[in-house]
């Protein structure tokens, strides 16, 4: 059994809303075994960001934790004071947004905002500086020298994201969040960077949550893979379980539409009817059952456990289980 | 089938250098062209797809389509009147026969403004006041599949999918002859992405309406478009029936696209064909073949000369010295 660099559990996040409470999140269980690649895949609306957000603890002012704990290298990020948590984020932790361009600070040279963020260090300016080059170098950067003393907007928008990544590892966290950060991208740019992050995981030895809605993504880097559904994790396992063997009838769903997946030309796609239900009136059971094929009458009254379907496989589904 | 929209030699140029400057820098040629020779065809009741990266001239083109845009040279005829020559009258009935559908779904609707007026501004725009304007909305959001309350909202109520929807039913208010839609599923769910393109699928099938259609997700071209062209650095690298560019893509560019297409697989062969650096400039076009710099099946004279036409099953062309 491999050391989890980071473990959540029954972790929910409200937010207070005119209308009332608004369950975002809900019993939420992940894990990030050391040195591995985890992906949470999901439509928007499913509190990918909140739960992101709740691991860094930057919740918006209206947000409430219930309940929970997101324990980070053996210590419960909830209970840290805000002076401990500044030193774990962008040290222990960081992260990789989705669009470079607002991640970098249009005003200040690329040397310039990668030596600053080496503020915790005790070197020479120097050596700072020689650190942000073979950062640069490593994400593959030609000439990083010289580019140093360029400004975001001198590069493109592929070269901004591998500065962005050369950021984000420049202090060796020990995990490291991607939030969609191909999205931005152009499909031949998202390959180079889905490969540059597998080649520098594999390098710094560090664990990778990575938040994605495109599944081939998701298939081709990482290790184990979550789906979430309207504020729960749903199903939980290893690549091949999940993406071969969906268990959830959500996951299944979401594999049939998308069309990377249908070779053959259709007119007619799949899609999954239906809306996400409200989060402020929570309906009782089951929260797809609305949306499911194969409801039955359990579902409407009971909310399904979180079950080990098979070894390392879990899933939150009463069909699962009979 | 008649022919619905003809663009031929479409060359769009902007000025990135004032006289003064291009006089200082010695600079002969104070222009970028944008989109360089291109010429397409599109009938009724097909969909014509442009398919490239960002900063490959696919709106550019778009946007001179629509006359939003001059065309430096060549022409692009709309059932025979060409539209880089119109005046500002000709223009007005132009608009009428075509019509746009925004990249940003929620972002191109007026936040000021209920779906209802927004759906049936076209009418109000084009002078025909006089229709029932109720009776239209009702009609539009049912073609759409929305329900009728949907006219009392605002684009903050509406989700991605919906506000989409919305947009689809102001494209359709004048029954157009043609619509270009820019990026129509960007930033929308797989399930909602279906939904849409079902929609549109749906919608020409039974008005018989064009549509030109931008995107950078081949994924989805396969299954809602006619013909399809892929574009790099302003040009036409290959262009022909949608069919034969899957079955049979011969343009080491258009390979890489088709390859680099992740997919919902952990287990599948990847037989990618990786690309190596940036797209270059396009003030300053690579000599040669332009797509030289990237190319993995790199020639002898690729560098030096630019590449011949490739004509296969005549309607399928490509560019390239060495087809694969």
């Amino acid at each position: 059994m491999t050391e989890n660099v980071l473990t959540i559990r029954d972790l929910s996040v409200h937010y207070h809303t005119d209308r009332g409470e608004l369950k975002a999140m809900r019993h939420v269980n992940l894990d990030v075994p050391k040195g591995s690649i985890v992906g949470i895949v999901g439509e928007s609306g499913c509190g990918k960001s909140t739960l992101i957000s709740a691991i860094i603890r930057l919740l918006a002012e209206n947000s409430t934790i219930p309940n929970g704990v997101v324990d980070f290298e053996n210590r419960d990020l909830l209970k840290l004071s805000e002076d401990e948590m500044r030193a774990i984020r962008g040290d222990r932790m960081s992260i990789v947004f989705q669009d470079p361009m607002s991640t970098l600070n249009p005003v200040l040279s690329i040397g310039r905002q990668m030596v600053d963020i080496q503020y915790r260090d005790k070197k020479s300016q120097t050596e700072k500086i020689k650190h942000s080059t073979d950062m640069l170098a490593s994400v593959g950067i030609p000439d990083p020298a010289s580019r140093l003393k360029q400004f975001p907007h001198e590069f493109s928008g592929g070269m901004q994201q591998r500065i962005s990544i050369a950021m984000a590892l420049q202090a060796q966290p020990s995990l490291l969040i991607a939030d969609e950060p191909t999205t931005a991208l152009d499909a031949t740019l998202e390959v180079q960077i889905i490969h540059l992050l597998k080649a520098l995981q594999e390098d710094i030895g560090c664990s990778i949550l990575f938040i994605s809605h495109h599944l081939g993504v998701i298939a081709e880097l990482c290790d184990y893979v979550v789906v979430m559904y309207a504020g729960e994790v749903v199903e939980e396992g290893t690549v091949s379980d999940v993406f071969h063997r969906p268990a959830h009838p959500y996951t299944e769903k979401l594999l049939q539409c998308d069309p990377a997946g249908i070779a053959t030309k259709s007119r007619s796609l799949p899609t999954i009817p239906g809306e996400i239900p409200d989060l402020v009136t929570l309906p009782p059971g089951c929260i797809f059952k609305n949306r499911c094929e194969h409801v039955m009458a359990q579902c409407d009254t009971e909310v399904p456990q979180w079950t080990e379907s098979t070894k390392g496989h879990f899933v939150s589904c009463h069909r699962s289980l009979s | 089938m008649s022919e619905v929209l003809r663009g031929e030699n479409v060359r769009v140029r902007f000025r990135v250098k004032s006289t003064i400057q291009a006089l200082l820098q010695r600079v002969s040629d104070p222009y970028i062209d944008a989109v360089r020779d291109v010429s397409f065809s599109i009938s009724e009741g097909e969909t014509f797809t442009l398919v490239g990266e960002s900063g490959s001239g696919k709106s550019t083109l778009a946007l001179a389509v629509a006359g939003l845009l001059p065309a430096a040279e060549g022409s692009i005829r709309f059932i025979g009147d060409d539209v880089t020559t119109m005046n500002a009258a000709d223009m007005q009935t132009y608009r009428k026969q075509i019509s746009f559908m925004w990249q940003n779904p929620v972002g191109s609707l007026s936040p000021r403004q209920s779906v209802g007026a927004l759906i049936t501004e076209p009418y109000i725009v084009h002078g025909m006041k006089k229709r029932d304007l109720k009776a239209e909305c009702t009609r539009l959001l049912k073609m759409v599949g929305l329900p009728d309350h949907f006219s009392e909202r605002y684009p903050h109520q509406l989700s991605g999918g919906q506000a989409r929807r919305v947009g689809v039913a102001r494209a359709l208010a004048l029954n157009p002859k043609l619509i270009i839609a820019d990026e129509p599923t960007a930033g929308l769910d797989v399930s909602v992405q279906g939904e849409i393109l079902n929609l549109l699928n749906r919608l020409q099938d039974d008005l018989g309406v064009s549509m030109f259609v931008i995107t950078h997700n081949l994924n989805i071209v396969r299954h809602i478009s006619h013909q399809t062209a892929i574009m790099y650095l302003g040009r036409f690298v290959e262009q022909g029936p949608t069919d034969d560019i899957f079955s049979e893509p011969r343009h080491p560019y258009t390979l890489a696209l088709l390859s680099a297409n992740p997919e919902p697989d952990p287990d599948a062969e990847i037989g990618r064909i990786e690309l190596k650096g940036e797209v270059p400039s396009l003030m300053d076009r690579p000599l040669g073949c332009e797509f030289h710099t990237r190319c993995p099946f790199l020639g002898d004279n690729c560098n030096s000369v630019f590449p011949p036409v490739h004509t296969i099953h005549d309607t399928h062309t490509l560019t390239c010295h060495y087809p694969r």
